[in-house]
């Protein structure tokens, strides 16, 4: 799976980071494990207040269920125009 | 009416934008106000800066201009309103942001300015870079800009 990052977030890995989900999916949660294990220091800063995953269109919990198919983003705050 | 809210990669003119607004008015328009915000070479606290980067969405970005461009439209009795935002990197005296909003008398079209400037500083779906020689700093909306907004409820069809 492709993971995205936007703003602040993309000065650690680059804008996106490729993760290997295990066979069948996981969490969002698990998700995150695995790129802090890629990636400590971006792992640290998706734990910062404010910073939002969205999978397809929608802001996501934690607990939601993943697979290879789904688009995920992390979005740190908006910073307006 | 005209909504209108763009988002472009480029530098843009904004005395061109200011022509095509106004030569698209019918003579129901009888107040125009535009406004530009534009790069400032030095930061808050003063430091030189070299550029500004605004990191985009490819998608979600152009929708939230869109979004505020409706909402404002929505609450105020307006004949065209009409937003530009810049993305990418932009130099010191480039134009960031561009609003014009045309309305039969002077105090909708002001008042719809302000409001679409006060969204757009907070929920532009947009991340900022100050970039200079003696830093890179990212940027968040400040509690002045996050007060700015609360002045404006939102889905209120109010005539204000």
């Amino acid at each position: 799976m492709q993971v995205r990052f936007f703003g602040r977030l993309a000065d650690h890995a680059g804008s996106q980071l490729a993760v290997a989900l295990p066979t069948g999916g996981c969490t969002l949660c698990a998700l995150q494990a695995l790129i802090a294990e890629q990636d400590p220091a971006l792992g640290a800063a998706l734990e910062r207040p404010g910073v939002r995953a969205c999978v397809g269109r929608d802001f996501a919990a934690r607990e939601q269920w993943l697979g290879d198919d789904d688009a995920v983003e992390y979005w740190p705050p908006v910073s307006g125009g | 009416m005209r909504v209108s809210a763009t988002l472009t990669l480029e530098p843009f003119d904004e005395a061109m934008l200011y022509r095509d607004f106004v030569g698209g008015l019918d003579a129901a328009a009888g107040a125009v106000v535009s406004f530009a915000g534009r790069m400032r070479g030095t930061a808050s606290d003063g430091a030189p800066l070299d550029r500004l980067v605004l990191d985009h969405h490819p998608e979600r970005t152009a929708e939230s201009l869109r979004a505020a461009a409706e909402q404002v439209a929505r609450r105020h009795q307006l004949e065209a309103l009409a937003i530009v935002h810049r993305a990418g990197a932009i130099s010191p005296g480039e134009a960031i942001v561009w609003v014009a909003a045309a309305a039969a008398h002077r105090r909708a079209a002001f008042l719809a300015v302000d409001e679409a400037m006060d969204r757009l500083k907070t929920e532009a779906v947009l991340w900022k870079r100050e970039e200079g020689p003696q830093r890179r700093r990212w940027i968040e909306p400040s509690a002045r800009d996050h007060d700015d907004r609360a002045r404006w409820k939102d889905d209120d069809a109010g005539t204000n």
